[in-house]
């Protein structure tokens, strides 16, 4: 927490638009504005960069030793390191990890003991695997929406909930990963 | 009016919130959360309001009431309140070019010029931080921090408002605002309210109406601040930079009280390693600081209060050396025969780090120290909180805190997940249970 934020003041000339919307820089999110309007629209309509995780654990792909001799023809080459943390976690603030237990849901490659990543800020589509609250279980679920919205058991000899706030069944998240691990050790 | 524009965000019931989003059982059940050492109720639901559980009520007093009931009873979580909050800061970031975290549960974001439709934009503000991490908020808006704040809690109370209150709008704020009485105005406490009835004056409308000069010599500077603010006119700016800490202290109560001098320095050992880790974690080293130790308030037990001061020859932010300053002053304040319920360590001056006086002599020594330290807290960090410590601060810690009905750091913990089912009826096992009222 804290501030983290660094003002970016408005050149003059800037755009009659508002736009507000966040760099990334070492990790901290700077969220630059120019404030040349008054009314906005729709905030949905500006687009912004999530904070990146400032405890991400880089792979590094390649890379070349300094050499000292002639330099290395893969120096205009090399790639930035792939962040795992940054393609499992899309947006930050809205994701959590859930372990899994039991193999209900086997066939859509998720096993007991897995750990799934789940983005509460996604709405759900037709045929998604979802994280479902179901009058206070917790419980993954199919996620079925053919105009009428449902959750519904991968064994489908099994009845599908509706999605109903009133009777406490809803979607608690989207599953966006499933980590498993394939050996033990 | 200000030309500025404030929204105050804040998590409805947070510490039980936070519970509910990993545990929706929870969701139509009374909930509460204790303080530390389980000792008095510091967050309810509405549930459990309606119950009659008020708040800082002692948990040996409503024990009974929660069985009955079926309250959900917690201790506090910290890592999982932090962690939320968190969260829902990087969110609000997302609303405002600026914010100030106020409290872990509160947020001032300058939303100037931003939306022209400013209850539609809270809306969307707590509809987003709803969806994203499943905590409730209420939104207060207006010109000034102290408007902003009295909008927030007016949403609160006002069920038709929807969550969201605007006092930028003249129609709802001067509906609403005038009746509410002094006491529920940001940084009025029962003694200020008292002098203000006794000068007739009983609600926010009848302050604001108030001439600012009288204000300031009712009630100093700060009044007449109040009275300003309450008109539209800035006084309170967002502080969207933490200013730099003057004090820092760590201070516990025990899990059973602590009655030989031993104990109490471990105890004192313990705290010490705790402030020097925060001391480093700021850049900050201490001036000056004391330790004191009291008996329990509430026990019928002969009260007792101790404390002494103590101050490094230059300023430290090094365990070892807080720990041997804590330590002594911890013995020269003893006094045996009591039982002691609660001790800590509080720093009241402060520099940063970069700007010690060095002294001439033990230059050597002190690289060393602070290699020693810059080693310890990345162990910590990586291993987690408390995998290495200085035997000072003890093994066993009888004393420590207790945190009995604590839930699992469910969103910063590897091994604490939270668990979701993959059963679908044709299998026998099923997941364990979250845990329910002791």
């Amino acid at each position: 927490m804290g501030a983290r934020s660094l003002r970016h003041k408005p050149r003059s000339g800037a755009p009659a638009a508002h736009s507000l919307f966040e760099g990334v820089l070492d990790g901290k999110s700077v969220p630059v504005m120019f404030r040349n309007m008054t009314a906005l629209p729709s905030p949905s309509v500006l687009h912004f960069l999530g904070p990146v995780s400032s405890y991400s654990m880089p792979l590094h792909l390649m890379g070349t030793r300094i050499c000292a001799g002639f330099p290395s023809p893969a120096d205009d080459f090399i790639d930035d390191e792939i962040d795992l943390t940054r393609i499992l976690v899309a947006n930050r603030p809205a994701t959590f990890l859930w372990r899994v237990s039991g193999n209900s849901m086997i066939e859509t490659g998720i096993h007991d003991g897995d750990v799934v990543v789940v983005d509460r800020s996604m709405n759900p589509r037709h045929g998604e695997v979802v994280v479902a609250s179901i009058r206070g279980e917790v419980s993954l679920k199919l996620y079925q929406n053919d105009g009428k919205p449902r959750l519904a058991f991968a064994n489908k000899d099994m009845p599908a909930f509706a999605v109903s706030e009133e009777d406490d069944v809803t979607v608690w998240g989207v599953v966006t990963w499933t980590l498993h691990k394939p050996n033990k050790r | 009016m200000s030309g500025k524009v404030f929204a105050l965000v804040d998590g409805n019931s947070f510490y039980c919130s936070c519970e509910r989003v990993f545990q929706p059982e929870l969701s139509r059940r009374p909930v509460i959360v204790l303080s530390n050492n389980d000792g008095c109720a510091v967050a309810r639901t509405p549930e459990a309001k309606a119950l009659g559980i008020k708040m800082g009520a002692p948990f040996f007093q409503i024990r009974d009431l929660c069985k009955r009931e079926g309250v959900a009873v917690f201790s506090s979580n910290y890592a999982l309140y932090g962690d939320m909050s968190r969260r829902m800061n990087d969110i609000y970031h997302r609303f405002a070019p600026e914010v100030e975290v106020y409290s872990i549960d509160e947020s001032f974001l300058d939303i100037t010029g931003i939306a022209a439709d400013r209850t539609a934009y809270g809306q969307e503000i707590r509809q987003t931080v709803r969806q994203w991490t499943g905590i409730p908020t209420c939104v207060g808006i207006g010109p000034t921090k102290t408007l902003a704040k009295l909008a927030n809690r007016t949403a609160k109370n006002v069920p038709a408002l929807k969550g969201v209150c605007d006092f930028t709008n003249a129609d709802q704020r001067e509906a609403l605002l005038p009746p509410i009485p002094v006491g529920d105005l940001w940084g009025v406490g029962k003694a200020t309210a008292e002098k203000l009835k006794a000068n007739g004056i009983e609600t926010v409308g009848q302050l604001r109406a108030m001439n600012p000069r009288h204000a300031r010599q009712l009630l100093t500077v700060v009044g007449e601040r109040m009275v300003l603010e309450l008109n539209g006119v800035l006084c309170l700016d967002l502080e969207a930079a933490p200013p730099t800490r003057k004090g820092m202290a760590v201070t516990r109560g025990f899990s059973r009280p602590i009655t030989t001098l031993d104990e109490m320095c471990e105890a004192i050992a313990a705290y010490a390693t705790r402030i020097g880790e925060k001391l480093r974690q700021h850049g900050l080293a201490a001036v000056h600081g004391q330790v004191f130790m009291h008996s329990s308030p509430f026990a019928r037990e002969p009260w007792i209060h101790r404390s002494r001061a103590f101050a490094p020859i230059e300023a430290t932010n090094d365990t070892h050396e807080l720990i041997r300053l804590a330590t002594r002053a911890g013995r020269e304040a003893w006094k045996d025969g009591y039982r002691y319920a609660k001790a800590g360590i509080i720093l009241t001056e402060l520099v940063a780090a970069a700007d010690v006086q060095r002294g001439l002599w033990g230059a050597a020594e002190r690289d060393h120290q602070q290699k020693l330290m810059t080693a310890l807290d990345a162990v910590n960090r990586r291993y987690g909180r408390g995998s290495l410590v200085p035997a000072a601060a003890g093994l066993k810690r009888g004393w420590g805190t207790r945190f009995e009905m604590r839930s699992g750091r469910f969103s910063t913990s590897w091994g604490e997940m939270p668990i979701v089912s993959g059963h679908d009826g044709s299998d026998t096992q099923r997941p364990q249970p979250a845990r329910r009222t002791p």
